[in-house]
């Protein structure tokens, strides 16, 4: 009993694998090309094939047949397959190749049966079965789908579709979801095509399928709407067809300088085309599609009008925008996820440059005036300028900047329309911004931190502690008697400006903030008396000083006298010479006395011989107010040392007081024994008419003396003793004539 | 007789001689009391040192003891070194001296210097009433000053106040 189940299901599992034998009995039908030819095929099965009329096939087919009844040999022609098979045999002969049939080919009631699945392969058809519908399926194929891929250019987007030959195709767009189908009539797909990924925002996938059994079809699943055509071409021996796919512009939107192109995907522009007469910029929009053309009335700031219309269709789709505008400018385009931005672009950054002369100034020049925003960050003390609508010829550019105050400029392209300009500062000061033209000027402002009067010797020693180099102008006005220090493209903090007024000359130190445009600031040192500004009263510093000098000699005539030079050299020390010094302390003194206002002239400037007689000649004939002659002292041993003044025999109670003064701060200033004021019946002082006097310094004979003599400090406290004593002879007399 | 006669000669001659001694005692030997100026340490002042100068030739013998230099402690000498008196001649109160030219040469310079060799000069020969002024000479010719600093192109005089 078990033993019979067995086989029974043996017996249908060996029937199961010869598929076509499982309803030998039953009605199948045959359809070729999709058509029905019979539903009741009379057949039979044989090893993995069927056998069935050979009109069945002949008759459904374009096949050429021809008996030889003589040879008992059919021939078979289907396009340029030839098939020739013999009654009765069990081979099968494909143009000159023979193939093996499963069994031989025999006439049943007098039809030649066939085997269908063999002979079908010799004559490149493709044979189906379904079991389930009970239907044998016949297709003759024309070509092979060999190829599907993709490729994308700024003309299009295409699928191209490679088949061995033309055949028949038929296209259509599908929507919801959107989709593109190219039906290939009469082609097969002979090997399995992987389902291709386009890396595009306007396909999604592309399938390509057996559609039915003659006809291969390829679905581009899209994105969004598109506009297509399919393009035909030979391509060597093969045919393709090209699914070239545009997208469609859906939204044209202008505000404010922007026009907003919508599409159902990106799309490219071209370089603007900047045309003349009249003004007008014209830009491409390659492989895009529009609906209708359109005119844009604008009249606003930078555009008249924008009209958009489709250029070009063949071979490539092109939209053509063309902007009208009011004034010169750039545009420039930004791409976006679905179309693409159009904007006026009112500027380009062409260059940033610092200019080392104009200290602290930044220069930008850029095609079109565009007022940037500046956003001053105390954190990290940093100044940002963003050019709103600015493009600019640099990419990240660093500007390394040799300044005390700057440290860096930063360009870079912010983002599409926006550059930015970042200046890294030591220190955050205020900024003026100026336009010159197209030059927009940058300029950052200096602090003034400190200003230190002291008084050096015959001078007084202004400083001024600025944060950066600067530029600074003093000058003298009268009414009260005051010294105005103006300081350009300067500010001042209050809590943190440092005064300090150590001099006898500057009674107050006082500042403001003397204008905001430009920045300006204004010291005034208030002055006890009338003074001279020594040096430059323009200067360009960080740290910078400028000193003045007590006007208090002004319109003296001064005769200063070295004595001796030339070939001779006065008084010899182990190594000075007499007339070295005298020259030194005479020039020393000259400047200072000039300083004081004073005219003073020099019987000898150099070193050079000058009788006795010339010297008191010159003060004679010049109407000097008074004579000054230096001399350094000597005597046979090394003892004697100190400082004495010699007034002539028989002087003028002037010369004793001049001499009495000179011989007073001489000594002092050169802390030397002050051996007194002479009366001698000199040279020098016996011819000259005016208060004359011989200060004889310091000893050369004496070796510490000497010594002291030897150094340029001293020398200049001689000269500043001499001045002295004089300015005091001078006030004194001065004060006498009231 | 001849002895006698002899005799005589030589008491005649002794007296004789004896007188001449006594005639020419004060032209040849005797000598008066002077001061000589030197300059102090500190060249401020002349200090005088008293020495017996022979009365015949006696303002040339004056002179060669200024040049000889002091003998204290602590005074120096004015006249530089090598100096020579050339002539001295003495004519109504006015006394020409002229010394050779080391007095410009060898003198170190400085007024305190020259104040101190001129004055030096002058003050020594003006302390007596018969000399009113000095003139001093270099090698014979008149000079405008020795260093540079003392008029000396005219007579000068005594100048008290060097003297402490």
């Amino acid at each position: 009993m078990s033993k019979k189940i067995l086989v029974g299901v043996l017996a249908v599992v060996i029937i199961c694998s010869f598929s076509t034998s499982l309803y030998a009995n039953e009605d199948i039908k045959l359809e070729v090309n999709g058509h029905q030819v019979t539903d009741s095929l009379s057949y039979q099965l044989v090893e993995e094939d069927i056998l069935i009329p050979v009109q069945m096939l002949t008759k459904a087919l374009p096949i050429k047949m021809k008996w030889f009844n003589s040879i008992k040999t059919l021939r078979l022609q289907l396009k340029d397959k030839i098939v020739k098979l013999r009654e009765g045999d069990e081979n099968l002969q494909v143009n000159d190749e023979l193939i093996q049939l499963p069994v031989a080919t025999k006439r049943v009631n007098g039809e030649l049966m066939v085997p269908l699945k063999t002979l079908g392969r010799a004559l490149g058809l493709v044979i189906k079965s379904n079991p389930k519908d009970k239907v044998v399926k016949v297709f003759q194929i024309k070509a092979k789908v060999e190829e599907v891929n993709y490729c994308q250019n700024d003309n299009y987007h295409g699928i191209g579709v490679t088949v061995s030959q033309k055949v028949e195709s038929n296209s259509d767009f599908l929507q919801q979801p959107s989709r593109i189908t190219l039906d290939l009539k009469g082609t097969a797909l002979y090997k399995k095509l992987d389902q291709l990924e386009a890396d595009s925002d306007l396909i999604k996938e592309v399938r390509v399928a057996q559609f039915n059994g003659n006809t291969v079809r390829v679905v581009v699943d899209l994105q969004d709407r598109v506009d297509y055509k399919i393009v035909k071409k030979q391509v060597e021996d093969k045919y393709q067809y090209l699914i070239k796919m545009s997208p469609i512009i859906t939204d044209l939107n202008y505000k404010s300088g922007r026009l907003r192109v919508g599409s159902t995907a990106s799309i490219t522009a071209s370089e603007p085309n900047y045309l003349s007469n009249p003004q007008r910029i014209a830009i491409d929009l390659k492989n895009a599609v529009l609906e209708e053309a359109k005119e844009i009335k604008i009249d606003d700031s930078f555009f008249k009008q924008i009209r958009v219309s489709q250029y070009q269709t063949e071979p490539n789709n092109i939209v053509r925008v063309v902007f009208e505008p009011k004034k010169k400018l750039k545009i420039k385009t930004i791409k976006e996820d679905a179309g693409l931005k159009i904007k006026a672009m009112l500027a380009e950054l062409k260059q940033v440059d610092y200019q080392s002369k104009k200290e602290n100034q930044i220069v930008f020049n850029l095609s079109n005036r565009q007022q940037p925003e500046v956003v001053p960050l105390t954190d990290g003390d940093r100044l940002i300028l963003d050019f709103p609508n600015t493009t600019n010829r640099f990419d990240k550019e660093e500007i390394q900047v040799d300044n005390q105050l700057i440290e860096e400029i930063r360009v870079a392209q912010f983002d599409k329309s926006t550059t930015r300009v970042v200046i890294d500062l030591k220190e955050l000061v205020p900024y003026q911004l100026k336009w010159v033209d197209n030059q927009l000027q940058l300029k950052l402002m200096n602090r003034l931190q400190a200003v230190k009067v002291e008084d050096i010797k015959t001078q007084s020693k202004i400083s001024l502690s600025l944060l950066t180099t600067g530029t600074y102008q003093v000058y003298k006005l009268e009414n009260p008697k005051r010294l105005v220090v103006d300081l350009s493209n300067t500010v001042i903090d209050q809590e943190a400006i440092n005064l300090i007024d150590n001099s006898a000359i500057v009674s107050k130190i006082r500042y403001s903030q003397y204008s905001t445009d430009p920045y300006n600031v204004r010291v005034v040192l208030d002055l006890t008396e009338d003074v001279n500004l020594i040096g430059k009263d323009k200067s360009k510093a960080k740290e910078t000083e400028f000193r003045i000098a007590r006007n208090n000699l002004a319109g003296k005539r001064i005769v200063v006298d070295p004595g001796h030079g030339g070939y001779d050299p006065g008084a010899l020390g182990a190594r000075l010479r007499e007339k070295d010094i005298n020259l030194d302390i005479g020039l020393a003194l000259r400047d200072i006395l000039e300083q004081a206002g004073a005219k003073v002239i020099m019987t000898r400037e150099k070193d050079r011989e000058v009788s006795l007689d010339e010297r008191t000649d010159l003060a004679n004939k010049l109407g000097a107010d008074i004579f000054v002659s230096i001399h350094i002292n000597s005597h046979q041993t090394k003892e004697p040392f100190g400082t004495e003044t010699f007034v002539g025999e028989e002087a003028e109670n002037t010369s004793y007081l001049l001499a009495h003064f000179v011989q007073d701060s001489l000594a002092k200033e050169l802390d030397t024994y002050d051996r007194g004021t002479k009366s001698e019946d000199l040279y020098v002082l016996r011819n000259s008419n005016m208060p004359s006097i011989l200060a004889e310094v310091a000893f050369i004979s004496n070796p510490e003396e000497e010594e002291l003599l030897s150094q340029p400090e001293s020398r200049m406290n001689a000269a500043v003793g001499l001045y002295k004593g004089i300015s005091k002879y001078f006030k004194l007399s001065v004060e006498e004539e009231f | 007789m001849f002895n006698l006669e002899n005799k005589n000669i030589y008491i005649f001659l002794a007296i004789a001689i004896i007188l001449l001694s006594i005639l020419l005692y004060p032209k040849f030997f005797a000598t008066r009391e002077v001061k000589v100026y030197f300059g102090d340490n500190q060249a401020q002042y002349l200090v005088a040192e008293n020495r017996e100068v022979k009365i015949n030739n006696f303002y040339y013998n004056l002179m060669e003891e200024l040049i000889k230099g002091p003998t204290s402690k602590g005074l120096i000498a004015t006249i530089p070194d090598e100096t020579k008196l050339l002539d001295l001649e003495v004519k109504d109160g006015l006394v020409k001296v002229d010394f050779s030219q080391e007095i410009v040469k060898n003198h170190p310079g400085g007024t305190a210097g020259e104040t101190m060799t001129v004055y030096s000069i002058i003050n020594t020969l003006t302390q007596f009433e018969e000399i009113d002024q000095v003139q001093i000479l270099v090698a014979g010719q008149e000079v405008e000053s020795l260093v540079g600093h003392i008029d000396l192109r005219h007579p000068l005089k005594f100048k008290g106040d060097l003297i402490q």
